[in-house]
């Protein structure tokens, strides 16, 4: 087998690997990016069942082990978690930049040193609000229940492809990194080699040499080698830790995930909504933020029915309301312990979260909120993704069931929001990397994904993760070589 | 992977409303099938194997219960036994049960086939609120 060789390996091409490929390409840097998932180069729509068997990881089905089992979902294909999200971009909130400044002893992280570099990529991304495009019904409802309970909301912008009238469901139609990035990276010279999984990057002393793995570009899998000066892992949350700990690289790596936890509700209103049918939800309540945020979930009949199969063989008679209905979620800035490891044998991550006493209660609270100003807004019913409770009529009821908080038995918990299993900062007793994404005592070994967020950044992370791979990159090509301490 | 008692769990939860002519219902059936077992066997590795022996257990179990496999069970005692397991005090076996019906209504209602008829038998009442 004859090893492919470049100047820099890069692992992933999802928001931070796709990023790292065409800055690094761009600088005249000899790339070989590597992604193990397929093209999302169909006309199906990315949230459907057909989608999730393709360009999910798991096919969807990845679970968060712990006293609650979680849903992971996580995306698997060419553009990562980009490609299947729904593209809502938040700038970090300063207080959180500034927390984790000084609590990480991260250097040179402020709102005012990332500003340019959002800058950048808001335009590269087209992030932008509606404009006098009408939002979803379903959407509108919800700010009415906000605003006549007095709560701050926004809406949230989005990285939306220049087409107002396309369908956001769609490939394409979002400004992802298969529309940004990657054809960025791969018009200066990047070359790709997708599908191949990097299973153990080569290291000696405390230099990495590259990498091993398995392609599948001709159908088969037959083995890679890959030999590089500079490796940057940018596999996301859960895979950039399982890589590291299969390679023996262990120190503060997958001890310290942190996710959103996500409850949902399907609210029924006298109105038909045909949610099937309406775009991407755009409204968030920022009056929690960043503790608790509330927002309109993707919406099909399918998803209905598995909010409702909690109790299947009571609940399903009420489909019959399908198209009066949408979706709604609150989520928590969770502080609950998480960590990944690479399971024996097989080497796939295994993650594992257990919710905090802060966490419950903050999705308690959430919770209340949410149905409060969905009432608020006219919805006559509420079906929650809590077992045993069938159907929720009026504000009382809610009340009632939000006196304490409630019990970790009855939650089915979702999150599409991972991150912060391999911590960024100088302080070396919790991070893995320094303030730039080097893996503390390699040289030449670097971190560039979700995976590096110091802990939850309390809202939608993409924005994060680009800002802070785009800073760390930048860092990386204004720097001479380092030294292995 | 038995398929048989793959079949016939989806059976078991296939939706009663919307109503569909026999052999839309046959073919969005044997479609949610193909995709439930197509979602067992992308589970992770160490989960697989364990979801496998699940599945045996399940399915010879209910000889205790009814006194056949669950794939040979007549339909209304399908029904019982998998609500029995979808309420056991053992996290465990509902946790087993939930994934399977998660995926069996995702894929049944999701189905184009499945889609238009919801919007047929809506339609009236949609087309009342100005649609």
């Amino acid at each position: 087998m004859k090893p492919l060789r470049c100047e820099v390996l890069v692992i992933g091409s999802g928001a931070g690997g796709a990023l790292t490929a065409a800055m690094l390409a761009e600088a005249g840097r000899d790339v070989l990016l590597v992604e193990e998932g397929l093209a999302v180069d169909r006309p199906i729509a990315t949230h459907s069942p057909e989608a999730m068997q393709l360009w999910f990881r798991n096919s969807g089905l990845t679970p968060l082990l712990g006293d609650v089992k979680i849903a992971l979902v996580e995306g698997r294909c060419l553009g990562g978690g980009t490609e299947v999200n729904s593209a809502f971009w938040h700038r970090p909130f300063p207080q959180i930049l500034d927390r984790w400044r000084e609590e990480f002893r991260i250097e040179e992280l402020s709102e005012a040193a990332l500003a340019p570099l959002f800058e950048e990529l808001e335009r590269e991304l087209n992030v932008r609000t509606l404009g006098d495009t009408p939002p979803p019904r379903s959407s509108a409802l919800l700010a009415t229940g906000l605003e006549r309970m007095g709560w701050a909301y926004r809406e949230v912008p989005r990285a939306v492809s220049h087409d107002p009238g396309a369908n956001q469901y769609f490939p394409g139609a979002k400004r992802s990194m298969s529309q940004t990035y990657l054809p960025r990276a791969r018009r200066a010279g990047a070359r790709l080699h997708s599908p191949c999984r990097i299973e153990r990057l080569t290291v000696e002393g405390r230099r990495v040499t590259g990498a091993r793995g398995r392609s599948f570009e001709n159908g088969a899998p037959e083995p890679v080698e890959i030999v590089a000066d500079h490796v940057f892992v940018c596999g996301g949350a859960t895979q950039t830790p399982a890589l590291l700990r299969r390679s023996g690289i262990k120190k503060n790596v997958g001890d310290s995930l942190k996710i959103h936890p996500m409850l949902k509700v399907a609210a029924e209103f006298p109105e038909v909504l045909d949610s099937h049918l309406a775009a991407l939800p755009v409204y968030q309540a920022s009056e929690f933020w960043p503790d608790i945020t509330i927002g309109g979930a993707v919406y099909s009949a399918g998803y209905l029915a598995m909010i409702l199969s909690e109790d299947w063989a009571e609940r399903q008679r009420e489909m019959v309301g399908w198209h009066r209905m949408a979706l709604y979620y609150t989520a928590c800035c969770g502080t609950g312990k998480g960590r990944v490891r690479a399971f024996p044998f097989t080497g796939e991550a295994l993650a594992f979260y257990s919710l905090s006493s802060r966490d419950q209660q903050l999705l308690t609270e959430g919770f209340r909120a949410t149905c409060q100003a969905l009432f608020a807004a006219g919805a006559t019913h509420l079906y929650p993704a809590l077992r045993h409770v069938a159907r929720l009529d009026t504000p009382a009821q809610v009340e009632e069931l939000t006196a304490k908080p409630l019990p970790l038995n009855t939650l089915s918990l979702s999150t599409v929001h991972a991150f912060s299993s391999c911590p960024l900062g100088e302080d070396r007793s919790r991070c893995a990397a320094d303030s730039y994404g080097r893996v503390h005592d390699y040289a030449n070994l670097f971190l560039n994904d979700a995976s590096l967020l110091p802990d939850s950044p309390g809202v939608n992370p993409q924005g994060t993760i680009m800002g802070l791979a785009l800073r760390n990159v930048r860092h990386f090509l204004q720097s001479p070589p380092a030294q292995a301490e | 992977m038995n398929p048989r008692l793959i079949a016939a769990l989806v059976q078991t939860i296939f939706p009663d409303w919307p109503a569909l002519p026999p052999a839309d219902r046959a073919r969005v059936a044997q479609d949610t099938t193909t995709f439930v077992a197509g979602q067992i066997e992308a589970l992770p590795r160490f989960l697989h194997v364990p979801y496998l022996l699940g599945l045996t257990g399940f399915n010879w179990l209910a000889v205790l219960y009814g006194g056949r496999t669950f794939a040979r069970l007549p339909p209304p005692r399908r029904s019982r036994y998998l609500r029995f397991w979808s309420e056991s005090p053992l996290g465990l076996m509902r946790d087993f049960v939930k994934m399977i019906r998660s995926c069996a209504v995702l894929a049944a209602f999701d189905h184009p086939t499945m889609t238009r008829r919801l919007e047929e038998v809506t339609q009236d009442e949609r087309e009342g609120n100005g649609r």
